[in-house]
């Protein structure tokens, strides 16, 4: 591999890192929203 | 930060003696696969915390990691069939890496048609936490399946495989 072939792989893999690490931040949120849902829909049916 | 690393990829990086414009694949496909498996690694320590604390939370980043990992490891895997039509004259072969990249991929589908299947919360999420663990047996062996067993799939990092093809020349 060249130098700039390392450069463009080594970018391209921090920024699919990035963009798994936004969108699992987000899924995380989601999950927590989730939860937080059922636990009202519970707390409602008691 | 997506858009300039395609930039680079297609303007940047000079295109490959042996194997011309299907070599620009190789910057997707590997970072991809990595990424995959970084994350059913953070499914595995997330499922250890969730056994340890008990903490629901961790139950949460354990599922949102694998359902990620699962979607970044499919597009590893088409994108490394599309690059072995022109490497390997096939869209698909038996070899080792691609045989064990097919059973994580299937481990990690079936982990969520575990949860699928279990109603109550807490035992679900502790079923999962130890089939997150247990299935990452799988991804070490995918990553080492190329420097162990005799196989056609080249090697990024490391010593390079003589028979390979498809290695960057």
């Amino acid at each position: 591999m060249t130098a700039p072939m390392r450069l463009t792989f080594f970018f391209s893999l921090i920024t699919f890192s990035f963009v798994f690490v936004t969108l699992l931040w987000h899924r995380i949120r989601l999950g927590k929203l989730a939860e937080k849902v059922e636990q009202l829909r519970l707390k409602l049916s008691v | 930060m997506f858009i300039i690393a395609v930039g680079m990829v297609f303007f940047y990086a000079p295109t490959e003696a042996v194997m011309g414009n299907v070599q620009k694949v190789f910057y997707f496909h590997v970072a991809a696969a990595w990424v995959g498996m970084l994350g059913f690694m953070a499914a595995g320590v997330a499922g250890i915390a969730y056994l340890r604390k008990n903490d629901r939370k961790w139950d949460i980043v354990s599922m949102a990691a694998v359902e990620l990992s699962l979607v970044f490891f499919f597009i590893a895997i088409v994108l490394g069939s599309i690059w072995a039509r022109p490497a390997w004259n096939t869209w698909w072969t038996w070899d080792p890496r691609l045989t064990t990249a097919t059973v994580v991929e299937l481990v990690y589908a079936a982990y969520l048609l575990l949860r699928q299947g279990i109603d109550e919360p807490d035992k679900r999420a502790r079923f999962g936490a130890v089939y997150t663990i247990v299935g990452f047996i799988s991804v070490p062996l995918t990553f080492l399946s190329i420097r162990l067993l005799r196989t056609i799939h080249p090697v990024v990092v490391g010593d390079n495989n003589p028979e390979a093809e498809g290695a960057s020349a």
